[in-house]
């Protein structure tokens, strides 16, 4: 999977750290479980001309597992997250969900 | 104006006003857990409080016991402020990053391999770790519901019959003495009658339990994969005639959720497809029930899945009903991985053998 991304309308100076993750995370009648399969965490410094705003690709080998659900009480999601961290604690998150899995088995089988 | 229910408990993590002032409250709260328990142990140890005790061993009793809250209340509050400071400005992806990083760290450190490739999925080695006689694996039973009541009817019957018996002992010294309280011997009488119908209830479970036999099932191959074909090997023991004997692969989506202070878990069944099926099965000692048919996995469907709060779990269930006994029900658990995952099928090798046991056979599904 390859992923790019940018930020925009915000100050360079506003942005004190960003953080890009590919993860799993369930949905319905449970609590959420999230699992993190890629992780990034970038600083000022580790940014061309310290700015995060940038164009930003990282690419990743996605797992063969767990494979995109909508069961009955389960649901599996995956997406991709963008995190910036903003002066005075605000942060703000963008996602983009996608499919793992060729979507055969996305429902759930019907009790016989 | 917000309404606040008074009878009902919040679901889920949803929490009103600034997460950063929580964090804040929490780190004071444990801050201060760990000064008071600081500032208890300087108290006691510089004042040398004493206590006004009747023995010398009271007194070294009432020194641990005080010396270990304040050095619980020390030991709590340090890791609570540790850990309450390490959560602010953490993101949830974050924090999740790191701990597997460390259970990656671990499984290396290890030589553990369970669960590497196959993220979510759990481990099939506790249920490859034994050779079937028919067939490669021989799966485990899962503690069936029959079992763990029996257990906890030998447990309530014990304590129960063991507190009727002092109950009695102390009616029968009363009647000795003239002194007759009704009210207490019907007392006793009630209680005397709920111990002789668990005592008779436990019996009845453990005749069920012995008479029925264990049961065994094999497959060819684990874990399973969906879409394809696989041998099944059942054997029944016991001394008794199954008027039904049923294989079924069924699929359970289990939820665990937090409300208020509880913690509910809600489990919906998604599959149950019948596997074998056989009437009238008579099980003599020493003969037990045979068959070997076969297991054929659904093309669609999803994989095995384990997180802390929500699972998909895959079953073989063994269900009989038995002439005069409750029905009976044994689960073997099963892992499915995915389709799509690369691995080469093994081809079983079919033993000749006769089916033991007289029966009316249903066509294999």
């Amino acid at each position: 999977m390859v992923c790019d991304y940018q930020i925009d309308a915000v100050d360079r100076e506003q942005i004190m750290a960003v953080e890009a993750s590919v993860l799993w995370y369930t949905e319905g009648k449970g609590d959420e479980d999230i699992g993190v399969h890629y992780f990034e965490r970038r600083v000022a410094t580790d940014a061309t001309d310290e700015d995060l705003r940038a164009l930003r690709r990282f690419t990743t080998i996605l797992p063969h597992s767990p494979l995109t659900y909508h069961g009955d009480i389960v649901q599996v999601h995956w997406c991709a997250r963008v995190r910036v961290f903003l002066h005075r604690g605000r942060e703000v998150a963008a996602e983009h969900p996608f499919q793992l899995g060729d979507g055969l088995a996305m429902q759930a089988p019907r009790v016989d | 104006m917000r309404r606040f229910r008074l009878w009902e408990k919040k679901r889920g993590h949803r929490t009103t006003g600034s997460t950063l002032w929580g964090h804040v409250g929490e780190t004071l709260f444990f801050a201060a857990l760990f000064l008071t328990g600081a500032l208890g142990i300087t108290v006691f140890v510089a004042t040398g409080l004493t206590v006004r005790v009747e023995t010398v061993q009271e007194w070294d009793w009432t020194r641990s016991i005080v010396s270990l809250v304040l050095v619980s209340l020390v030991v709590f509050g340090a890791f609570g402020v540790l850990f309450a400071v390490s959560q602010v400005g953490t993101s949830a992806e974050r924090r999740s990053a790191r701990a597997q990083r460390m259970r990656r760290l671990d499984q290396l450190l290890n030589r553990n391999s369970a669960g590497r490739g196959f993220p979510g999925i759990p481990s099939a080695e506790d249920l490859t770790n034994s050779p079937g006689v028919r067939l490669a694996y021989r799966l485990p039973v899962s503690f069936s519901s029959g079992w763990s009541l029996l257990f906890t009817m030998a447990l309530f019957s014990l304590i129960w019959n063991g507190t009727t018996a002092v109950l009695i002992g102390l009616a029968v010294r009363q009647f000795r003495v003239e002194q007759v309280d009704w009210f207490f011997f019907l007392f006793v009488g009630a209680f005397l009658m709920v111990g002789v119908w668990s005592t008779q209830f436990f019996f009845q479970q453990l005749a069920q339990a012995t008479a029925i036999g264990p049961t065994a099932l094999e497959v060819s191959d684990h874990p399973l994969f969906p879409g394809r074909t696989y041998q099944l090997y059942l054997s029944q023991s016991g001394r008794l005639v199954i008027r039904r004997l049923e294989v079924s692969l069924v699929c359970d989506e289990e939820a665990t959720y937090h409300q208020g202070t509880d913690i509910r878990t809600e489990r919906r069944r998604v599959l149950d497809q019948t596997v074998l099926s056989v009437d009238e099965v008579d099980i003599g000692p020493g003969k037990p029930f045979e068959r070997l048919d076969r297991l054929a996995m659904p093309a669609q469907v999803m994989h095995s899945f384990q997180a802390p709060h929500n699972s998909i779990q895959w079953k073989l269930l063994v269900r009989g009903e038995v002439s005069g006994w409750p029905r009976f029900e044994r689960a073997f658990p099963i892992i499915v991985h995915p389709a799509s995952s690369n691995r080469p099928p093994i081809q079983p090798v079919l033993p000749s053998f006769a089916l033991h046991g007289t029966s009316h056979q249903h066509p294999t599904v």
